[in-house]
């Protein structure tokens, strides 16, 4: 017995051994990293937020010198974002993830395993703000008007969003009716694959109201073709001075819509460390503030250990968030 | 109440220990078992019920039936369907407007429930578990959002196991268990009486604390005992000396669990082992004593177990006989005296009825100076009490026998060393005065000399008969025990042993010249206890 006791001992220490081993092979190796072509992996089909943001990084670092392997940006479409965040889950350090609250949100809707827990948070890029929008000849001026028609009548209004209930356009606009004391539940939300979905179904009058983010609006509404009624930022937005705040209309709320990178499981510290090193880098060069004035968005840079404790808070919001019952007013 | 806990009999205490340590091993066993079980039912039915919640939200029919004027008929036949395949409790679909469309009870249909703990679905769509009583009772629930063809969220499924049924579930498990537990306490109760009788078979039906105060017994009764007393095995490996046995034969407590041999190669056991035979008086001279020993078997039910070995120092029951007879030789030697002095007090007063004054005053004249040449020699020139003691009493015995005893006119004797002591001196002088006054019976003239001597570290004493003298071959015999030149009617013979002996103790010497004008025994004594005779 004591001898067996001895062997597996000796065994188990042979085993950890052998891990200690290989593992700090990997660390010998990233002191190299790194060793291959780069791929930024966009959870969506091309247009979007997250495309956007994956093309841009693409285009600095290789423009400004930051990274000097190739970059390639791979679109992975599917599961507000599960379809890509999955594929990254079983690829190394040479590949990234763009992502935005939805890591979390679908997660604590069971729409997917997967949190931000299972992967190695590189940084929060941007934030930018959500905005609501009718058409031209709606009778609705203010965001407060929605709400109060709503209240009256949750049912009269069909709200257009997308991609999918639970991310940050719906639970802002919720939010916001919260506030009203609208009986949520009975309010009717269509939902679209894409914002551009959002957007034509807006223009073409199968919504009355429809919530997205300023960017993907913003171009429509400087055209005329329809008008955002609220933001969800702190002040008014430079260049959309005539769209009022949220708070503005006696909501106190602001919502930011943020995205950030992130890794695959288990990066050595010297893999974060590059990451960090380079994100950084793009963050401070001047194309990165052209591309955030282009697209309406905010600088929101957070390195790896601030990500992870941003994602962390945020995770715990959007839990209570979600388990409000509308009956809080 | 501890204490009168534990005072009770060996068999109920094992038992209760035996008892007790399956007991708390079983019930612990058990509450691990039923915690792991618990939550191993509890995540599976909260598995279940989501999966089946998922699963009837995303039929295509369910969705379109939904949007139809009346769901219910088409719906309340699926969900029971799929209730009866997955054991669940209750599946209910909600439309938006909170009505209930199917329920296991039909009353219930058309009834409306708030979305409270529905609310994450009907709202954000979100797929999950929660822990509800708004249907039915406390259980537990998955929920799912129903989407239309159009993604338009139109209802909720609510999946259902009641936690009472949960419960019950799981006490039909520990039901079976339970009985096992019942056999495996059965089992250990009867193994711990087994093992109890078993203890009482091997401490012959003692208690243990019975057995405690026959140990302590057994060991002051053993160490008071003037006898030796040597237990052995079956083996003949000793168990036990007691304290008379370590000094009598000069033994510790490291010869315990050894041979007797090792102690005791004098003694053979093997018989007493083998054939089961008691031994009684044996002699035996072990360290140059006499000893009486009595061997006999421990037996168990006729087997041999062991053996005992009791013994008694037969030197020591000598001296004690001895000295018993000098005591009385003294008073025979007074009445001897008593008997001369009144003999002569008889010639005296006939002497004096005769009216011969003169022969008797010459009479009286002659004694005065016998006597007092003899107290002279004595008491001037032997200045030690013990001695004069001795040689006062040999003198009237030798006048009664008619033996001519001299002490010679030379002899000079300080008061002895103290570490000589009477018994000492009544055993040396007296015993070789009586042997010598014996060897001159036969003589027609029958002389005994006595010379002391006290010249530097030794004390030199002479006692010379004329009898017969020894030959060569007595000489040499005449020291072992039991030898004697005397008739063999008596037990005598230890008198020449018990003289050596004690001429030994004192480191002295003794000599013997014998020839056919009688012989002489002289004897050297130290005068220092620590051995003067190194020096010789």
């Amino acid at each position: 017995m004591r001898k067996w006791i001895g062997f597996i001992s000796v065994l188990s220490l042979l085993i950890m051994a052998g891990c200690g081993g290989s593992s700090s092979g990997d660390g010998e190796g990233g002191a190299e990293f790194p060793q291959e072509d780069i791929e930024f992996v966009a959870p969506a089909s091309p247009g979007g937020g997250w495309d956007g943001t994956a093309r841009a990084m693409q285009k600095i670092m290789s423009d400004e010198g930051i990274i000097e392997e190739n970059i390639n940006v791979v679109n992975k479409p599917g599961g507000s974002g599960e379809v890509g965040w999955q594929y990254l889950s079983g690829q190394d350090a040479h590949h990234l993830a763009i992502n935005s609250s939805l890591v979390i949100t679908n997660n604590l809707l069971g729409q997917s395993e997967l949190t931000y827990e299972d992967f190695t948070p590189l940084g929060i890029l941007t934030t930018e703000w959500i905005s609501v929008a009718v058409p031209p000849e709606s009778e609705f001026e203010k965001g407060k008007d929605v709400m109060e028609q709503l209240k009256e009548d949750p049912t009269s209004l069909k709200i257009g969003v997308a991609p999918g209930l639970g991310n940050n356009d719906h639970l802002s606009f919720v939010q916001a009716a919260k506030e009203f004391g609208v009986d949520i539940p009975k309010v009717e939300f269509l939902i679209y694959e894409s914002g551009g979905d959002v957007v034509s179904a807006l223009l073409g009058g199968h919504v009355d109201v429809a919530t997205m983010s300023v960017s993907e609006a913003k171009e429509q509404h400087n055209a005329g073709k329809f008008n955002m009624i609220a933001v969800s930022s702190e002040e008014r937005i430079e260049g959309l001075e005539g769209v009022p705040t949220w708070k503005e209309q006696g909501v106190d709320m602001v919502f930011p819509h943020w995205r950030g990178v992130m890794g695959p499981p288990d990066m050595t510290e010297e893999e974060i460390a590059y990451w960090d090193d380079k994100i950084s880098e793009m963050v401070d060069s001047e194309a990165w503030q052209k591309v955030l004035e282009n697209n309406e968005w905010q600088s929101f840079y957070k390195d790896s250990s601030e990500s992870k404790a941003f994602l962390e808070e945020q995770t715990k919001n959007y839990d209570e968030l979600l388990s409000e019952s509308g009956l809080t007013d | 109440m501890i204490q009168r806990l534990l005072d009770v009999s060996l068999m109920t205490k094992i038992t209760g220990m035996v008892v007790g340590l399956i007991l708390s091993v079983i019930m612990l066993l058990l509450g691990i078992f039923a915690y792991f079980d618990t939550n191993q039912i509890f995540s599976n039915k909260n598995d279940l019920s989501l999966q089946t919640a998922k699963t009837i939200s995303f039929m295509p029919s369910v969705g379109d039936a939904l949007k139809s004027a009346s769901p219910t008929d088409e719906l309340q036949t699926l969900t029971e369907r799929i209730s009866m395949q997955t054991n669940a409790d209750y599946i209910i679909i909600q439309n938006r407007q909170s009505e209930i469309l199917t329920h296991p009870d039909p009353e219930m249909i058309g009834e409306e429930q708030a979305f409270d703990d529905g609310y994450r679905a009907v709202v954000f769509g979100g797929y999950y578990n929660i822990e509800s009583d708004e249907f039915m009772g406390s259980s537990i629930v998955g929920k799912a959002p129903i989407y239309s063809e159009e993604r338009e969220l139109v209802g909720i499924v609510s999946v259902g196991y009641l936690k009472e049924n949960i419960f019950s579930d799981i006490i039909d498990r520990m039901d079976s268990i339970l009985y096992f537990a019942l056999i495996v306490v059965v089992i250990g109760i009867l193994l711990s009486i087994f093992l109890a009788r078993h203890i009482r078979k091997d401490t012959m039906g003692l208690e243990p604390r019975e057995i405690a105060t026959l140990y302590r017994d057994r060991d002051s009764v053993l160490s008071s005992l003037n006898e030796g007393v040597i237990a052995t095995d079956a083996k003949g490996r000793i168990t036990m000396i007691n304290r008379s046995a370590k000094q009598l034969v000069n033994l510790s407590d490291t010869y315990v669990n050894r041979p007797i041999q090792d102690a005791l190669p004098e003694v053979s056991i093997s018989e007493t082992l083998e054939r089961s035979e008691v031994t009684l008086n044996n002699e035996l001279h072990i360290n140059q004593r006499v000893i009486i020993l009595n061997l006999a078997p421990i037996l168990d039910q006729g087997t041999v177990v062991g053996a005992v070995a009791t013994f008694r120092d037969k030197t020591e029951i000598k001296e004690m006989v001895n000295t018993l007879s000098e005591v009385k030789k003294y008073s025979e030697d007074l009445r001897a005296q008593t008997h001369e002095f009144a003999n002569k007090m008889y010639v005296i007063s006939g002497l004096l009825q005769l009216k011969s004054y003169d022969e008797a005053f010459q009479m009286v004249q002659k004694e005065v100076a016998s006597m007092e040449n003899n107290n002279r020699m004595i008491f001037e020139q032997i200045s030690d009490p013990k001695v004069q003691a001795i040689l006062l009493g040999k003198m009237s015995k030798a006048s009664e026998k008619k033996i001519d005893f001299i002490v010679d006119e030379n002899s000079y004797l300080n008061q002895l060393p103290e570490h000589i002591e009477v018994t000492h001196m009544t055993t040396i002088i007296g015993n070789l005065i009586d042997n010598a006054f014996e060897e001159v019976m036969s003589q027609s003239e029958r002389k005994v000399t006595f010379l002391t001597l006290d010249i530097g570290k030794d004390i030199i004493f002479e006692i010379s008969d004329n009898g017969g003298g020894l030959d060569d071959q007595h000489v040499a015999h005449v020291f072992q025990p039991g030898y004697t030149t005397k008739g063999e009617k008596e037990q005598r013979g230890f008198g020449l042993f018990n003289v050596k002996e004690t001429i030994d103790e004192l480191k002295g010497d003794i000599e013997i010249n014998s020839d056919e004008n009688g012989t002489t025994f002289s004897i050297f004594l130290p005068k220092s206890d620590k051995g003067g005779s190194e020096d010789d």
